[in-house]
């Protein structure tokens, strides 16, 4: 199946809306299962939609939230049943008696109620601190989109770090974007280093001093790194943390040719 | 979730009730039946904000019905609507009016009604008087729109993300 013209077709944009019928919406279901591009079309017209839905946002009343919070937390069945047997069994007792009844299973039932709602109160921000940890997934996974999508531009240039003497198996990549004029760096294999130690990108042009760029640390992972208009070759050299204005040749870990 | 996703329910739920009153008794509900369902909700089908969307719809347009409540079907009421209310994060302060502004009105009022309002394809082709399959295609152009509009924002959040 054309993947393209099945997401262009516009059922996924029905399916978010739940528009399908129940044989079209498995089917979707199981497109997204099998195809990464699918579900990740998806997601982003969810979340175009969502951002839609906050735009166009009325504020809600506050007394609907205080009315609903306060409606949240449940009596507990144990005391209504309680008062019923208490109340249906003990119609031939003295006053005295039955008022010392219930003033006791009044106190009881109180009891129940204010554990209960302290429990119910525990649980709800239990669960709001669980949203929260939600939402901060969902903002990563929207920054990784975006890189994710920067990474595979079609003007991408994908430039292999040819390492120095004594690096050999170390392994860079550049990503370099001459339209949008961007550069990520996908660290795959970088040296050991010492705390006090960073991995410093440098921009070399003919016949001018090397230019120091970004200063990192971090390894396995994709950076957005400077560009430099007319540089014809970025290297990576260690450096002392905090970087250096002049590069240590004798540290040179690899260099990547873009001209 | 309450105070995060509120607003949005609510402005779905105002938009097909059109009534204060009922359209904050919906509110409630819906988040009641949340709270309740939570357990029900599947992330591999929907995203949380879809899940609660689309019973917002469901459960206004139930009320809809219930109430007998007259269909407000003008379409110029759309830039009446206290649209962005409710914002006031940083996040949500875009420049909402160009937003609004810049998308051709044909695909507002099919986000409005298909989104917000609950509209089914073929309520909205008999209403606009469109075909069915030409529905299907504006849609798709309207939300690729509200993407490409939204983008540069995302993208500016990003770049600020990776300078804090």
């Amino acid at each position: 199946m054309d993947i393209k013209s099945y997401i262009s077709s516009g059922i996924l944009e029905l399916f978010v809306l739940g528009q399908l019928s129940p044989e079209e919406m498995r089917e979707v279901e199981v497109m997204q299962e099998k195809h990464i591009e699918i579900k990740r079309e998806i997601y982003e017209i969810s979340l175009g939609l969502e951002k839609y839905g906050q735009l166009t946002g009325i504020k809600a009343p506050e007394s609907v939230g205080t009315k609903l919070f306060d409606n949240l937390p449940k009596r507990s069945p144990i005391v209504q049943s309680a008062s019923k047997d208490i109340s249906g069994s003990n119609g031939g007792m003295r006053w005295n008696l039955l008022t010392s009844l219930f003033a006791l299973i009044g106190i009881l039932g109180f009891t129940l109620y204010y554990l209960q709602l302290s429990e119910n109160k525990a649980t709800s921000q239990q669960y709001e601190s669980q949203i929260r940890v939600c939402d901060s997934i969902t903002n990563q996974q929207e920054q990784q989109f975006a890189l994710f999508n920067q990474i595979n531009d079609p003007n991408n240039k994908i430039i292999d770090m040819t390492p120095t003497a004594g690096y050999a198996g170390i392994s860079v990549y550049l990503h370099h974007n001459t339209v949008s004029k961007k550069n990520f760096l996908q660290l795959v294999n970088l040296p050991e280093i010492t705390s006090d130690q960073a991995f410093q990108l440098w921009s070399l042009k003919d016949g001018a001093d090397p230019m120091p760029l970004n200063v990192f640390a971090d390894k396995n992972t994709i950076i957005p790194v400077d560009f430099i208009d007319q540089t014809a070759t970025y290297a990576i050299t260690i450096e002392p943390k905090g970087g250096s204005q002049s590069p240590s040749l004798d540290k040179l870990i690899g260099t990547m040719g873009v001209i | 979730m309450y105070h995060h996703y509120s607003d949005a329910i609510y402005g779905i739920i105002h938009r097909i009730l059109r009534r204060q009153e009922e359209s904050e008794e919906v509110l409630q509900s819906v988040f009641l039946k949340i709270w309740n369902n939570i357990d029900s909700y599947n992330e591999s089908k929907a995203t949380l904000f879809t899940w609660m969307a689309q019973i917002a719809r469901n459960t206004a347009i139930d009320m809809k019905r219930l109430k007998s409540f007259e269909m407000t079907s003008n379409t110029s009421s759309f830039d009446n609507t206290e649209y962005g209310m409710a914002s006031e994060s940083s996040e949500k302060n875009v420049d909402i009016k160009a937003l609004i502004k810049n998308m051709p009105e044909k695909y507002k009022i099919l986000l409005d009604k298909m989104f917000l309002e609950g509209y089914t394809q073929q309520e909205i082709s008999d209403e606009l008087e469109i075909p069915l399959g030409t529905v299907k295609t504006r849609l798709r152009d309207a939300i690729q729109t509200l993407r490409e509009t939204l983008k540069d924002e995302k993208h500016l959040l990003y770049l600020l993300s990776l300078l804090s």
